[in-house]
């Protein structure tokens, strides 16, 4: 049984293999019975990395409750794990739509042969590829800051345990405890937040594979001659148009498909992110001391900022790409078509203006204005956390 | 001294522009006529010392904003000061980091096509664009030497002092300062004597040239938006002529004659048969009707582009057009489309190249607006403070709205093709008038737009934000107090 999944894309197929390993991607070649098993590990991976922690924490806000500084140092985790939660059922419950999509993306662009399809893919591959190390390293500067920044005696996160975890042997192995899960958790965030974006990525790049097929539709065809296409070129166009606009067809299928897919986990991830950007911005004004701590608090809050900023970024990429497919169209020689195939074109960018978008649970469109908007109305709730905690 | 340089295209109507941002230390070292090793070599040691003088005196100017800190008055005029320069540094590292998008853009008009029934229209549109090119550097240049004259002037009014805090009793005491025009630290005591005259002459020289850096690349970038509005004026110019053209093709029409023709005035163009742009009848050469250098994907390749007949030699127009005033009508068509994606993709290069710089403008001038606003608010009477918080006020709104306003005017252009493609008689036209009709319509229907690295959109709408952003800032500070 092959342990990687294959993608074409290599950011998705590290997300994908690590998301195989944990339970949550069934492999392809695995027997019904097996299926069982595989879901009931699934399932006990989810309470040891997720479950129990957010119901310890659930717990532990309750007792704290009122106690601004605290709670905000609570929830700052807490937060994480519910958009985490809502992600690994999203995940769990539409696993057969997922599939279809990257099945059927990644079939379409291995079938790819000309050069500069090529390229673009290579440009598309590069660029979630860097996202995804941002992403890592962002990632990992803020555990190693958060696990070697508390003093001894002290755990990393705040919670509730059934027994008392500040003895001995208890305190060490609920730390290495909480380090393991944590650096599990955050791979795993990683892993979903890499694949939902990635399908999003491959989706534009499709569009512009289309793009570049508009552009070239009169390619190697003899023109200088002529100031009209023949008879028999006409045909050899119109073969080519009919191509394009059945892939077009297929990838705005393919964008309505990823809308059904992440649109909720998305707006959860939107809330929880706009909460815990004013919570950790007050957390780290108000802490003084610990270096360490605030230099890994500050790179959380970047990382945070990065979760929402990657899903803005592709939602408007593929919103972009979707309408430069007109423009695309424009610049093949269509003065020389007949009318009866300047039509066809006509048919294809009149639909493309109106573009293809990915929305929050219906509020707002990924884009890189709502980020610009989330990041204000974050910094709005911090100014008046600020006001609340001065008068207190 | 220099020899007439041979230049083509942009590079031509901006030459006067390119030669002040030479002059002014900008790294900009082609477009000369003497290329030998000397020269070059001057040229670059130019450049590098004036931005080396520049960027001493901006740390000069930051050490001494440091230094003075702890009052807050103080502070809050320093940091105005400096960011208000820090536009000039950026622009300067800027144009050196990305000379090779600049010359890009520069270069994008040098092969244009042409088509002998357009080009008066075309020459009558390139010169408009030509004078209110010159017209604005000569406009900006103006404010550019008015401001520093107006700065160098109030110096030598009010007090010539810098704020401190006591630290014991918390007041601000004040303390004597050289009567400079900007507030720096400087290693010699600027107070008086030769290193004052000195000083002085560095400050002054330092502000022209700092203000003309940053403002002669505006200038550049509005003359490249005031050139391809002027190209869009020219395309909606000759919609009109060009449908009609279009509809002779296969609809009767009783002047098709008088299309053929080319004139200095109106829309109809004569073309004689004696003009040396209009080969033999009998020649259907399509390089003598429709000429272009390097036809955007398509290439004139050898046998003589001789035109290939489909088998039948007479046209069955109704209008009895020869063959070649068929050709004509056709290349026209392709003229029109080929020139409209010509201008596309110069305002594509163009916001490539200066979208990353807007940016950094606009996120600094922000910063700017938010402190001048507070600033305004200690404003208690006709004195300097007064004038030079409403000098720097108005210079950096004056910054935006110039190039918001020329972002503005390419948007209504852009658009307004799409109308004029309508308003012509395309009810009376061929399917092929009408399918252009439509396919430009469709085009068009999006206007082309600068944005600043997709963040935001160059327009009025933008400046308006900007200014309301202040106003509402300025009235609530003014609550408060």
């Amino acid at each position: 049984m092959n342990i990687i999944v294959k993608n074409t894309n290599f950011s998705l197929s590290i997300s994908l293999t690590v998301l195989k390993l944990v339970g949550f991607w069934t492999p392809e070649d695995m027997q019904d019975n097996h299926k069982l098993l595989y879901k009931c590990y699934a399932f006990f991976s989810f309470m040891l990395y997720v479950g129990i922690y957010t119901i310890t924490q659930t717990v532990d806000l309750f007792i704290i409750w009122g106690n601004i500084p605290l709670m905000t140092a609570a929830m700052y985790l807490l937060g994480t794990s519910c958009a985490h939660a809502t992600k690994f059922f999203n995940l769990f419950i539409r696993e057969n739509m997922i599939k279809k999509i990257v099945y059927s993306s990644d079939e379409v662009l291995r079938s790819v042969e000309d050069k500069d399809g090529k390229a673009i893919i290579e440009s598309c591959n590069r660029q979630t590829w860097i996202q995804l190390l941002i992403y890592y390293s962002l990632t990992l500067i803020s555990i190693l800051g958060l696990t070697t920044s508390v003093e001894y005696g002290s755990l990393p996160m705040r919670s509730w345990y059934p027994y008392d975890e500040t003895k001995s042997p208890a305190y060490e192995l609920t730390f290495a405890l909480q380090v393991y899960t944590l650096c599990v958790a955050a791979l795993l965030n990683i892993s979903k937040d890499t694949m939902a974006t990635t399908l999003i990525a491959q989706c534009h790049c499709r569009l512009k594979l289309i793009g570049l097929s508009l552009k070239t539709l009169c390619h190697d065809l003899d023109l200088d001659k002529t100031v009209m296409l023949s008879a028999g070129q006409e045909e050899l166009v119109r073969a080519r148009l009919r191509n394009c606009a059945i892939e077009h067809q297929t990838v705005l299928e393919t964008a309505v498909l990823l809308q059904n897919c992440f649109s909720e986990p998305i707006f959860v991830q939107f809330n929880v992110s706009l909460v815990i950007i004013c919570v950790t911005a007050f957390q780290l004004v108000s802490l003084t001391g610990n270096i360490v701590r605030l230099m890994s608090m500050g790179t959380y809050l970047a990382n945070m900022m990065f979760q929402v900023f990657i899903y803005c970024y592709q939602g408007n990429q593929l919103s972009h790409e979707s309408s430069d497919i007109s423009s695309a169209a424009y610049l093949c020689p269509w003065y020389m078509m007949s009318p009866k195939l300047r039509r066809d074109l006509l048919i294809v960018m009149i639909r493309s203006r109106r573009i293809a978008k990915i929305t929050a649970g219906g509020f707002t469109t990924l884009s890189l204005d709502s980020f610009m908007a989330i990041i204000k109305a974050s910094y709005s709730l911090f100014t008046l956390l600020k006001q609340v905690d001065e008068k207190n | 001294m220099m020899t007439k340089v041979k230049t083509q295209g942009l590079v031509t109507d901006l030459m006067p522009n390119i030669k002040l941002m030479q002059a002014a230390g900008h790294f900009l070292f082609n477009y000369h006529s003497d290329n030998s090793g000397m020269s070059m070599l001057l040229r670059k040691v130019y450049s590098s010392v004036h931005a080396v003088l520049i960027v001493v005196n901006y740390v000069c100017m930051a050490v001494n904003m440091a230094q003075y800190s702890d009052e807050v008055n103080e502070l809050t005029a320093n940091t105005i000061t400096v960011l208000f320069f820090a536009h000039s540094i950026i622009k300067l590292l800027f144009f050196a980091l990305n000379s090779k998008s600049f010359y890009r853009t520069l270069a994008v008009w040098n092969q244009s096509n042409s088509h002998p029934l357009f080009t008066e229209s075309d020459a009558r549109y390139h010169q408009l664009a030509l004078t209110k090119m010159r017209r604005l550097l000569y406009c900006i240049c103006g404010v550019t030497v008015l401001a520093v004259a107006s700065w160098v002037t109030i110096t030598f009014f009010g007090e010539s002092v810098r704020f401190i805090a006591n630290k014991e009793t918390n007041e601000t005491m004040t303390e004597p300062a050289p009567r400079l025009p900007l507030k720096a630290w400087y290693p010699f005591n600027a107070m008086g004597g030769t290193m004052y005259i000195v000083a002085f002459a560095l400050q002054v020289y330092w502000l022209l040239f700092s203000m003309a850096i940053a403002n002669l690349m505006d200038v550049m970038f509005c003359s490249w938006l005031i050139f391809a509005c002027e190209q869009l004026q020219h395309l909606k110019a000759i919609m009109k002529p060009l449908m009609e053209l279009s509809a002779s093709l296969d609809t009767y029409r009783p002047n098709t004659a008088e299309l053929f023709r080319a004139s200095s005035t109106g829309y109809n163009f004569i073309l004689t048969e004696k003009s040396e742009k209009v080969p033999e009848p009998t020649d259907l050469d399509i390089r003598g009707i429709y000429s272009t250098q390097q036809d955007f994907g398509i290439t004139l390749r050898g046998a003589g582009g001789r035109l290939q007949t489909f088998g039948q030699p007479t046209t069955n127009n109704p209008n009895g057009l020869t063959q070649k005033q068929e050709m004509l009508a056709r290349s026209a068509i392709k003229y029109w489309v080929e020139r409209h994606k010509h201008v596309v993709r110069l305002v594509a290069s163009i916001g490539d190249t200066y979208g990353t710089a807007l940016l950094f403008h606009m996120l600094i001038s922000t910063i700017t607006l938010t402190l001048l606003a507070y600033q305004a608010t200690k404003i208690d009477g006709v004195n300097v403070y007064a004038f030079s918080t409403l000098g720097y006020l108005s210079y950096t709104l004056g910054q935006v709205f110039h190039f918001c306003i020329f972002g503005n005017r390419l948007i209504e252009e852009s658009s307004s093709v799409m109308e004029a493609a309508y308003s012509c008689q395309w009810y009376d036209g061929s399917e092929e008038a009408k399918t252009f009709v439509q396919i430009v319509c469709q085009q068009c229907q999006k206007a082309m737009s600068i944005s600043g690295a997709k963040f935001f959109t160059v327009s009025l709408d933008l400046f308006a934000s900007v200014l309301g952003a202040v106003v509402t800032y300025f009235m609530v500070l003014v609550q408060l107090k």
